[in-house]
């Protein structure tokens, strides 16, 4: 159950962050202009966020045991609920203070706006691979099961922005969407994953 | 193997799939362009094919004998099918494409992006495998241990995001940066004495001389730029595509004397011409098509006005240099702005935008409108907009919020206008875009321009805070006289109470426009089979 449970939260975090990742384009496209740097910009403040957390967060968050992954979920989500209707004010306030470049400009804002969100979706994988690793799982299989569902996830990110999210409900309501989709899995996993029988069982 | 060997094949896999990611993209766009479905096709598959190699990878992951033997053997393939994507592509594409009904375009299109990621699934065993090499008796924190591999994993990702972007802003066609990526991957066997992987050498510099992506009849020259194959065509291309089999028809475009120079601009998959260059017509600066209409514009401006002109999406130039041209005494100066650095070269070369005429008049900036309109510039007296990126216009460019940065740019009597194409009737697409402009503007305007296609019409959209003059400004040619009076006599007013404001917020362009391809499509099949079934 609980081994379902981590690989099915595996592919929300694939969903959330590529789906993140399209969402924050739209919102930074029309503030910055497109170039042919944007996404390499908008690629490398993603992927450098998240190679930081794989690299020094997600230890951490695996020492604190049962609340490390939900909690650094839950964080996730909760920024993303509260940066819905704050998004498009946060970025004009950021570009009128950095500046408008693509060199400097553009992927500081759009760090300073990822960095909440991603910190808690991009140390979710090797946390859960511990985790499944714990439960009898050798860790290539664990690795290659979670890496597996987390792109599935991920296809399902590329897609449903374009086609669902952003034409129904724009960017304000779709970084609020997927905040509560992130918020609920942290909740669900923290009651289950929290029980003293888990525990137990991971233990032994 | 140490960790830091596990690190650096982790890295090398990242980085090996995000420059494939990325190269699949300019090699696809000559045939099926850079639509939303295009991408989101691309971005799947490829995830897809990482996926199913992540789970080939985890299911067969063991600690290996020779773990450096088996890594060098899993890049020596993704190189190897990595090179022979690069020499196949054109057939592949071209071959695929060949089918024109829907089913054959959709099960094409899926076909071509599925055989790309041959290379990528051997890239995706990479990782898992690193990992089980990692002893979970032996390793103190498996979280770090792991994360640290993922992390090497995600930083070579991140440098193959950055190096395809720099390869195209030089010039260096996307098949010959992947002859320099197969040579990275064949790497590691070459290092363990390999005779196959030598192979590499010579079909990645063959690369080399291979000649442009996409070959066109009547084609005069072609470049990849940073965001589209770029290609010039003169006239006898449509009379030898048609002969060839090709798709591109003569729409909206009439025949006109085959022995005079006449240059057309095409963009990827050549959906639409997007410049027109004829300077030996008997009526240039006009071309025949839609920018005629754009190009009379300033007689409608007010008397005395139009010294300052800005051209937002200016292509090869052939709208701005028909402002120069016909109102030179009147512009101090046009700025063209085009986002393609390609596309302007191109101009440059074949499309006179290095002549005499133009100097001193017309300046052109390879820059996005957006971007363009961030810094202090104007303001103007007229503001058109022709930004395609096919078949869309740019959600950016269609907002409130980006008509008030236009409106703030406008002297008081300042003109905005914009190009449209419209499918069918009826379209949402429409109505929300003149809603937009209503919202700004005091007065809003359509022209319909019809084509020789009878689903598309190209509308010019006007908008501005001052009414229409009830004649045009004086010209001494008499045809843009004649061109004047009719742009004028077809402007109606135009409103959508009803419809929806784009907002930079909410502006869902592509969905929108499918919509109307879709019912367009949908209401002419309805028609087609009507006229069949009837006795």
């Amino acid at each position: 159950m609980t081994r379902a449970l981590w690989i099915l939260a595996a592919a929300w975090v694939g969903f959330s962050f590529l789906a993140f990742e399209l969402v924050l384009a739209q919102l930074l496209l029309p503030l910055f202009g497109d170039s042919v740097w944007f996404w390499p910009h908008l690629i490398a403040v993603f992927l450098g966020l998240a190679a930081g957390t794989h690299e020094f967060l997600a230890p951490r968050l695996a020492n604190w045991g049962r609340a490390g992954a939900p909690l650094a979920l839950a964080i996730s989500g909760a920024y993303l609920v509260w940066l819905g209707p704050r998004g498009q004010d946060l970025g004009r306030m950021l570009r009128a203070t950095l500046g408008t470049s693509h060199g400097f400009g553009l992927p500081l804002t759009a760090l300073i706006l990822a960095l909440p969100a991603l910190l808690g979706l991009a140390g979710f994988s090797p946390v859960a691979t511990q985790k499944l690793s714990q439960r009898g799982l050798a860790p290539g299989l664990a690795g290659g099961l979670l890496q597996a569902a987390s792109m599935l996830g991920s296809v399902a990110g590329t897609l449903l922005p374009g086609l669902v999210l952003l034409p129904l409900w724009g960017t304000a309501r779709s970084f609020e969407v997927l905040g509560l989709g992130s918020l609920g899995f942290s909740l669900i996993l923290a009651a289950i994953y929290g029980s003293t029988s888990v525990d137990a069982a991971e233990s032994s | 193997m140490t960790p830091g060997w596990l690190g650096q094949a982790a890295a090398l896999a990242g980085f090996a799939t995000m420059w494939l990611e990325l190269s699949f993209s300019r090699l696809l766009a000559p045939y099926f362009g850079t639509t939303l479905i295009a991408w989101g096709a691309i971005l799947g598959t490829v995830i897809l094919a990482m996926s199913l190699g992540s789970a080939l990878g985890g299911l067969r992951a063991k600690k290996l004998k020779d773990p450096a033997r088996v890594f060098a053997r899993s890049f020596a393939a993704a190189g190897f099918a990595t090179l022979f994507l690069a020499y196949l592509s054109p057939w592949i594409f071209a071959g695929m494409q060949g089918d024109m009904r829907l089913t054959g375009i959709a099960l094409a299109f899926l076909g071509s992006i599925l055989t790309f990621q041959v290379p990528v699934v051997f890239l995706a065993t990479v990782l898992p495998w690193a990992l089980a090499q990692l002893d979970p008796d032996q390793t103190p924190s498996l979280a770090k241990a792991s994360g640290r591999l993922y992390a090497r994993h995600t930083l070579g990702s991140l440098f193959g995001g950055y190096l395809p972007a720099l390869l195209a802003e030089v010039q260096i066609p996307a098949r010959v940066g992947l002859g320099g990526l197969a040579l990275l991957l064949l790497a590691p066997a070459l290092s363990r004495g390999s005779r196959v992987a030598w192979l590499g050498f010579p079909l990645a510099l063959g690369l080399v001389l291979l000649g442009p992506l996409k070959p066109l009849p009547g084609m005069v020259d072609s470049l990849e730029s940073p965001f589209h194959l770029v290609q010039v065509v003169d006239d006898s291309y449509f009379e030898r595509a048609k002969v060839e089999g090709q798709s591109m028809s003569r729409e909206g475009i009439p025949a006109r004397n085959p022995d005079r120079l006449r240059r057309y601009l095409f963009l990827n998959e050549g959906f639409a011409v997007h410049s027109i260059y004829a300077p030996e017509e008997p009526d240039a600066p006009f071309t025949g098509s839609y920018h005629d209409a754009f190009g009379v514009l300033p007689t409608l401006l007010k008397p005395g006005s139009g010294r300052r002109g800005l051209m937002l999406g200016s292509a090869a130039g052939s709208i701005p240099s028909q402002w120069v041209e016909l109102f030179r005494d009147r512009f101090e100066k046009v700025d063209g702005v085009e986002l393609d650095p390609g596309v302007l070269e191109m101009g440059r070369r074949h499309f006179g935008l290095d002549r005499d005429l133009l100097q001193g008049k017309l300046e052109l900036h390879p820059i996005g409108a957006r971007r363009y309109l961030l810094k202090p510039v104007g303001p103007y007296d007229l503001v058109a907009i022709d930004a395609y990126r096919q078949p869309y216009i740019p959600f950016q460019l269609t907002t409130q919020e980006f008509f008030q940065e236009i409106q703030s740019r406008l002297t008081p009597e300042g003109r905005v206008a914009m190009n449209l194409v419209v499918l069918g009737k009826d379209s949402e697409l429409y109505d929300r875009l003149i809603a937009t402009l209503d919202s700004i503007f005091e007065f809003v305007w359509v022209a319909r321009l019809e084509t020789p296609n009878p689903l598309q019409v190209n509308c010019l959209l006007l908008a501005s805070q001052v009414p229409l003059p009830p004649t045009p400004l004086p010209h001494p040619r008499a045809d843009v006289g004649a061109r004047a009076e009719d742009l004028l006599k077809r402007l109606r007013p135009a409103s959508a109470p009803r419809a929806q404001v784009l907002r930079d917020d909410l502006a869902p362009i592509a969905w929108l426009s499918q919509k109307m391809f879709v019912e367009a499509t949908t209401q002419a099949l309805g028609r087609e089979l009507q006229a069949q079934g009837a006795p």
